[in-house]
């Protein structure tokens, strides 16, 4: 479980913070959504999960350990994210070299990654692209690859920052499917969106960011 | 608005067996024709990569003449083959609204913005300033006139892109997916703004693949795999979300 | 009278003419004169001290680090302080580092001026000025997309380290090999957008005919034709006065 607890948080130099006093909980083998409007703090809260951006108050906790003295590299291995834009994740020449970046890092043998890097891309429809250069996927074969890099290195939570921008509904059918299926496998899923219907399909509980005060 | 077509009878937009191929990716579009009478909403829909887009470049001439590629077939915007047409001349026929607000912005105001593509057509000042004062009035922008494009929210850099266009007095549009990664809100006042356009009798081309937000339209066309399949007055069924299972959702 | 009102024109000329001199002069006694009269001129025009040396602490803080480097690394001259028979900082370095920290100073103090206009009224004035426009133009887009940049470059940045690798413990190999990563998304993207933002213009008739014109126009009111002759008349008697004097 992934636990946040009363955080606030205020951007350098903004005079009023974005989150404030905010508490929630994003269980295992769940899909949970936030949901809100634009500027209610929901990029941020994805950053705060991830530990890009530390909380000014309170905390967040995954499975019980504060993420505050973690590196990004160690949270990374138990939290994955897939950004809004997959192509400012995607840093590799190949599909292949960007299957076993974050595998080299977790110390695995060839072997073993080359079993993951199959598993995954087979998974995700993306086998025949082993040897393409990322930036020129399509935006949806892009977003699968992060999710399969993301997925290959096994972390506990994954994150989706408004995934089904930019996909039309079949494929937006088919992330939803993969959720579930991932949520059914004893993963926790946060899923940012806007996107109500998406979220009354595919989530099975809502968390729901007020409005920025103005 | 007395800008669209006037009284002549050739279409706004005519398409006639268009083929259109990048480089050696091989056929993006694959001969397409159709036409849209004046004053009439046309929802341009199919699934991603199926060539929407491509098809918006080819009917501002912005392919092949900007991007390349080889083209056959002929594209006439109000009874004008656009091909022997210079660029000036094509942009006073047909407007384009793309995908992405940040990258269609450049200027430090929202009024420069809305006074760039006059400005570049040599329009006399006073009738750029007429212009930029009434397309800021269409769409309620004239408290962001001398604000930066940039700090605007989603729904209103939409907003500003299209009265960008509009200033052009184009009696035809093309609006590039103009919902895409917008709130509810934003998505609602960009809707509003359509739907004004399509009543005021100006040919709308809308490329949209979410249905259900252009179900004012009176005609829909479908895209598959850079061929035309459907030219229908009645929106096409397209595959919905699974039902619905599972938890309730808290309050 | 205030700086914020006043055309862009006088405000370019100024900054012009006076980082001009900065760089002509050699003389600490001339340079610490003309800093203090684009003191005057900010102070005069209207300028908020107070929300300025926000602005401007960091730069000074650089100044101060170039000011000792010079003043240690710069050996001619007089010794003037030493320590156990070293020594640390001689004339020559002391007047070398005040030249170069004064005209530093003065060329910040003076693009300060720029500050009290928007954006929009030097574009204009630059093109009224015979700019070619496309010039103009090219420069007000690379500032307005640098932001961007820097935003995507931060978040490659962050994703290879969720990726596995941790840059704070990273050898010198290890980053350079980091900052290759960073630039192929930040480079491919930039190169999209251009290519995208291009499009966009060109819809919107952008070059499309040998002359444009503009919506606005600036016209010079007696103060701002007043301006111009003073920052003139100034700078021609400032580049006289050594030879007078």
């Amino acid at each position: 479980m992934i636990a946040v607890e009363d955080v606030g948080f205020r951007y350098r130099k903004a005079s009023r913070p974005v989150v404030d006093g905010f508490s929630a909980v994003f269980p295992s083998g769940a899909v949970t959504a936030v949901t809100g409007s634009n500027g209610c703090g929901k990029t941020t809260l994805v950053k705060l999960l991830t530990g890009i951006e530390r909380p000014g108050s309170g905390r967040v906790l995954v499975d019980g350990a504060d993420l505050r003295p973690l590196s990004l590299a160690e949270i990374g291995r138990k939290v994955g994210c897939v950004f809004q834009n997959p192509a400012r994740q995607l840093f590799c020449t190949s599909v292949r070299e960007e299957m076993a970046y974050g595998l080299r890092a977790q110390g695995l043998d060839d072997a073993e990654i080359a079993r993951r890097t199959e598993q995954q891309l087979d998974f995700f429809g993306l086998l025949g692209h082993l040897d393409d250069f990322p930036l020129h996927l399509s935006h949806g074969e892009k977003q699968r690859l992060m999710l399969a890099v993301v997925l290959a290195m096994d972390p506990e939570y994954l994150l989706l920052d408004e995934p089904t921008t930019g996909l039309d509904l079949p494929r937006r059918r088919a992330l939803g499917e993969e959720l579930r299926a991932l949520a059914g496998a004893g993963r926790g899923v946060v899923v940012v969106s806007h996107e109500r219907a998406f979220v009354t399909a595919y989530a099975d509980t809502e968390v729901r960011m007020g409005e920025a005060s103005v | 608005m007395s800008a669209a077509g006037g009284g002549s009878a050739a279409p706004a937009v005519r398409v006639n067996g268009l083929s259109y191929a990048y480089g050696v990716a091989g056929y993006v579009l694959h001969d397409v024709s159709f036409s849209v009478p004046a004053g009439e909403t046309v929802v341009v829909t199919g699934s991603s990569g199926c060539g929407k887009t491509t098809l918006c470049h080819c009917l501002t001439g912005l392919a092949p003449k900007a991007l390349g590629g080889a083209m056959t077939g002929t594209v006439s915007i109000l009874g004008d083959d656009i091909e022997p047409l210079a660029v000036p001349a094509v942009s006073k026929r047909i407007g384009m609204v793309f995908q992405d607000p940040d990258n269609q912005l450049v200027m430090t105001t929202v009024e420069d913005e809305l006074a760039f593509g006059p400005e570049n057509l040599a329009v006399e000042p006073e009738e750029i300033r007429r212009r930029v004062d009434r397309e800021l009035g269409r769409f309620g922008l004239e408290r962001f006139a001398l604000r930066s494009p940039g700090e605007l929210s989603g729904g209103e850099k939409r907003l500003v892109a299209l009265a960008a266009v509009l200033t052009l007095d184009p009696p035809v549009l093309i609006l590039d997916e103009p919902f895409a990664h917008l709130d509810e809100r934003g998505r609602d006042r960009v809707r509003a703004a359509v739907l004004d356009l399509s009543a005021s009798g100006r040919t709308l081309l809308i490329v949209e693949h979410d249905l259900a937000l252009v179900d004012f339209a009176g005609r829909y066309l479908v895209l598959e795999q850079g061929r035309l399949v459907a030219d229908t007055a009645t929106p096409p069924a397209l595959p919905a979300y699974a039902a619905p299972p599972r938890l309730e959702v808290p309050a | 009278m205030s700086l914020a009102r006043l055309d862009p024109r006088p405000k370019l000329l100024f900054v012009l003419c006076v980082s001009t001199l900065a760089v002509l002069w050699r003389d600490p006694a001339w340079l610490a004169a003309l800093l203090g009269l684009t003191i005057v001129v900010l102070l005069a025009g209207g300028v908020d001290p107070r929300s300025t040396w926000s602005q401007v602490r960091g730069v000074l803080q650089v100044v101060a680090i170039l000011f000792v480097v010079q003043c240690v690394f710069v050996r001619s001259g007089e010794p003037v302080v030493s320590v156990a028979g070293f020594t640390l900082v001689t004339t020559g370095g002391l007047t070398m580092a005040l030249g170069v920290t004064l005209r530093l100073l003065i060329v910040v103090c003076s693009a300060l001026v720029l500050l009290t206009g928007h954006a929009r009224d030097y574009l204009l004035a630059l093109v009224q000025c015979r700019v070619p426009y496309e010039i103009a133009f090219m420069v007000m887009t690379a500032v307005h997309f640098l932001p961007i940049l820097r935003e995507e470059a931060l978040d490659v940045y962050h994703a290879v380290q969720m990726r596995g690798t941790e840059v704070a413990k990273a050898g010198v190999r290890e980053r350079v090999a980091v900052y290759a990563h960073i630039a192929l998304p930040v480079v491919a993207g930039a190169l999209r957008r251009a290519e995208q933002v291009s499009l966009a213009m060109e819809a919107r008739a952008f070059r499309a005919l040998p002359r444009r014109t503009s919506m606005r126009r600036l016209t010079l009111r007696a103060r701002d034709a007043a301006s111009l002759a003073a920052v003139a008349v100034a700078t021609a008697a400032a580049l006289a006065a050594p030879h007078v004097l």
